[in-house]
């Protein structure tokens, strides 16, 4: 029973302290879950000189996190060398997107990493309680993928199917760092996107081969997409904030209705159809794919 | 809330509970397509509608759930055999006439049941009558070293086409027949399948067969489990992709069938989640536990008779492990999904062992790791993968 949540300003030329929105959401949602708790912020004034590779090093059960700024000519090979250490946990790879997670809850989270005062134009959250795998930190979402920057997942459900899904991927050469099954879904939707740069297509592809029931959302640079599994076995919602003179509106997406009360995302609610992606991109462009 | 609005939420959830039958919308949708109630019908929608996203469906129910057992048979989309249940009978020489008659009966009444099921057979049917017509997709058995023509096969238009390799004069004989034929090819490789499976599929073949009897009486595979043989032979198709744009879509890859001694429910299920996609089963062995309780043996319409009920049988069996673990196709299904408590078996084919989720390599693998993170030796992948190879003796 994890919570999700999500955040798209409308207007997406200046940032906004989307971390404080997540925050709140992430807040009247932790009821849901307990064990960890990690946010993903998207932010126009990123560094784009340098790739952000974020990593937990494995130590006598320790997981101490390491942050690298890597120029893209030393890309290759520090990917490779991190790749190949087995202590090793990539948990996020970026240019634009802020991502931090941990073992606790929210207020923990924000006590060590201020998420409250990250600012940016979207943003996606979660809190966990464990089904399958351990509750360590980088088994913590959102989760990032070294396949291609910037790719961000929120996940709340099960993909009944991962170890075939997990064994189809690592076939095609794609290093997955946990045994989280959520982890698949970031490779999945971004070696769909390096084929063919559709993210509509790329999470109806994953409904199509994905079992088991889920609600998930996935960050890229620009847009957000909300998505359930073809039954619906899984909760997930979206409304409007319309904004007003001291802040912009934008659009929020969660597992809880309070979540949307929370940040009073509470016009034009609705829910996605089962197995139709819902996409918001940046500049606010809705679409639904039918089928 | 007031009455109409309770009214709405409840009709909407009783209905889950009175059908009995499996859903295929969820609770939203109904929800979303009920009437306008009263005034307030613009705010009430988005009201219901959110309150309906607040409902889950109840967690997956193995008596409910429609399980798809269907595959497709074939690399190409314009030349693929479908079948509703993963299993195709091999006719083999030593049954009679009769025996395959009555198996021809029986799939042409699963198929007007929608139960598709494939067969492999050397021997022709004579199904010149109308109503005897073939309703399932027939695997033409050629026999090797024969240099007839294609043509001859095809007299009794067969979906697809099963060669036996034996030396490279077969894989003259596939290549030629890939030129002429559109159906799926399906290559017997059984003893060879570890040499082989790379350069059949390069020539064109849909899938391979591998007999695990066979491959278990040779030299390499000795004192091995059949489980070995098929994870090897999936790992063996799994070596051609590794690098290859063709696996972007899996409803691509070549198929695996395995036959041999996978006879029960029990057997395919384990065979299908080591790697099998498809199960050959023997017709002389479908006619044997079809028949062990017939007091008519030898009458055709009764072998028909309790080989398509010992089908529909087996058919139940294998969906109720696969909804029992939350799946919605029996093609999901993976070695992580079985337990052994033998240290063997786990090695074999990967199989984690009872009372985690872990093969007996990975457990031995995180030994390795904290061992070399508590001594501060760094190791590459490749590295620890010669430990590990060390250490569990392969």
């Amino acid at each position: 029973m994890c919570g999700i949540c999500a955040v798209i300003m409308e207007n997406s030329n200046k940032d906004f302290p989307i971390g404080c929105l997540l925050f709140k959401m992430m807040e009247s949602q932790q009821i849901r879950a307990q064990d960890s708790t990690g946010v993903a912020i998207f932010n126009n004034g990123s560094n784009k000189e340098f790739y952000k590779i974020d990593y937990f090093k494995k130590n006598n059960g320790k997981y101490n996190p390491v942050t690298e700024k890597v120029p893209q000519e030393r890309l290759d090979k520090v990917l490779y060398e991190l790749s190949q250490d087995s202590n090793v946990v990539i948990s996020s790879f970026a240019k634009e997107m802020n991502l931090v997670k941990d073992t606790g809850l929210v207020r923990d989270l924000d006590a060590k990493y201020k998420i409250r005062s990250i600012e940016g134009t979207h943003g996606i959250g979660h809190l966990r309680i464990a089904t399958s795998s351990r509750v360590t930190p980088d088994n913590a979402h959102p989760f990032s993928t070294i396949v291609m920057p910037d790719i961000a997942v929120v996940h709340n459900g099960e993909i009944t199917n991962y170890s075939k899904l997990r064994s189809l991927l690592e076939l095609q050469g794609y290093r997955l760092f946990t045994r989280c099954d959520s982890e698949v879904i970031a490779v999945f939707i971004a070696d769909q996107l390096l084929r063919h740069g559709d993210l509509e297509k790329a999470n109806n592809e994953f409904i199509k081969k994905a079992d088991g029931p889920f609600t998930y959302i996935v960050a890229t640079p620009d847009s957000l997409a909300l998505v359930r599994d073809r039954f619906g076995a899984r909760k997930g919602i979206f409304g409007y904030n319309p904004g007003n003179r001291n802040y912009p509106s934008f659009w929020a997406m969660a597992t809880d209705l309070s979540a949307l009360d929370s940040v009073g995302a509470t016009l034009y609610v609705e829910t996605p159809q089962p197995g139709k992606p819902k996409i918001f991109y940046k500049k606010m462009k809705i679409t639904t794919i039918s089928n | 809330m007031n009455d109409a609005d309770k009214f709405i939420i409840r009709k909407a959830v009783l209905e889950l509970a009175k059908t009995g039958t499996p859903r295929f919308t969820s609770i939203d949708d109904d929800v979303r397509n009920l009437p306008k109630v009263n005034s307030k019908a613009t705010n009430l929608w988005d009201y219901v509608t959110a309150i309906g996203a607040q409902l889950s469906r109840p967690p997956y129910d193995p008596y409910r759930e429609t399980i798809s057992l269907n595959i497709t048979i074939g690399r190409k989309k314009s030349r693929r055999v479908c079948l509703n249940i993963p299993l195709i009978i091999y006719g083999n020489i030593a049954i009679n006439y009769s025996s395959l008659e009555a198996v021809h009966l029986a799939l042409n009444r699963l198929a007007e049941k929608g139960n598709v099921l494939g067969l492999i057979s050397e021997i022709e049917i004579n199904t010149t009558k109308d109503n005897n017509k073939r309703k399932y997709p027939l695997f033409k058995k050629v026999p090797f070293y024969r240099n007839d023509s294609l043509d001859e096969y095809q007299n009794s238009c067969p979906e697809g086409l099963v060669l036996e390799y034996k030396d490279q004069a077969s894989l003259r004989m596939l290549q030629n027949f890939r030129k002429e034929f559109d159906g799926p090819i399906l290559v017997d490789v059984s003893e060879v399948f570890p040499l082989y499976t790379k350069t059949i599929l390069e020539e064109g073949a849909d899938g391979i067969i591998v007999d695990t009897d066979k491959v278990t009486k040779n030299e390499r595979y000795k004192g091995k489990h059949a489980i070995a043989v098929i994870y090897d032979a999936r790992n063996a198709i799994n070596d051609y992709y590794k690098g290859r744009e063709e696996n972007d879509n899996d409803d691509n890859i070549a198929t695996l069938v395995i036959a041999g001694d996978v006879n029960s429910a029990g057997k395919i299920v384990k065979a299908a989640a080591v790697g099998a996609n498809v199960i050959g089963y023997s017709t002389s062995m479908l006619i044997a536990r079809s028949n062990m309780y017939s007091e008519k043996p030898s009458d055709v319409s009764s072998i028909a008779d309790n080989v398509f009920r010992h089908m529909l049988g087996t058919k139940g069996e294998i969906k109720g492990i696969p909804a029992a673990l939350g799946y919605s196709d029996f093609h999901n299904l993976s070695a992580s999904d079985l337990r052994t408590s033998s240290i063997d078996a786990s090695l074999q084919g990967n199989i984690p062992l009872e009372g985690g989720d872990r093969t007996y390599k990975e457990m031995v693998e995180e030994i390795v790791n904290e061992y070399a993170s508590e001594k501060g030796i760094t190791l590459n992948s490749l590295e620890t993968q010669q430990v590990l190879r060390f250490m569990v003796g392969e």
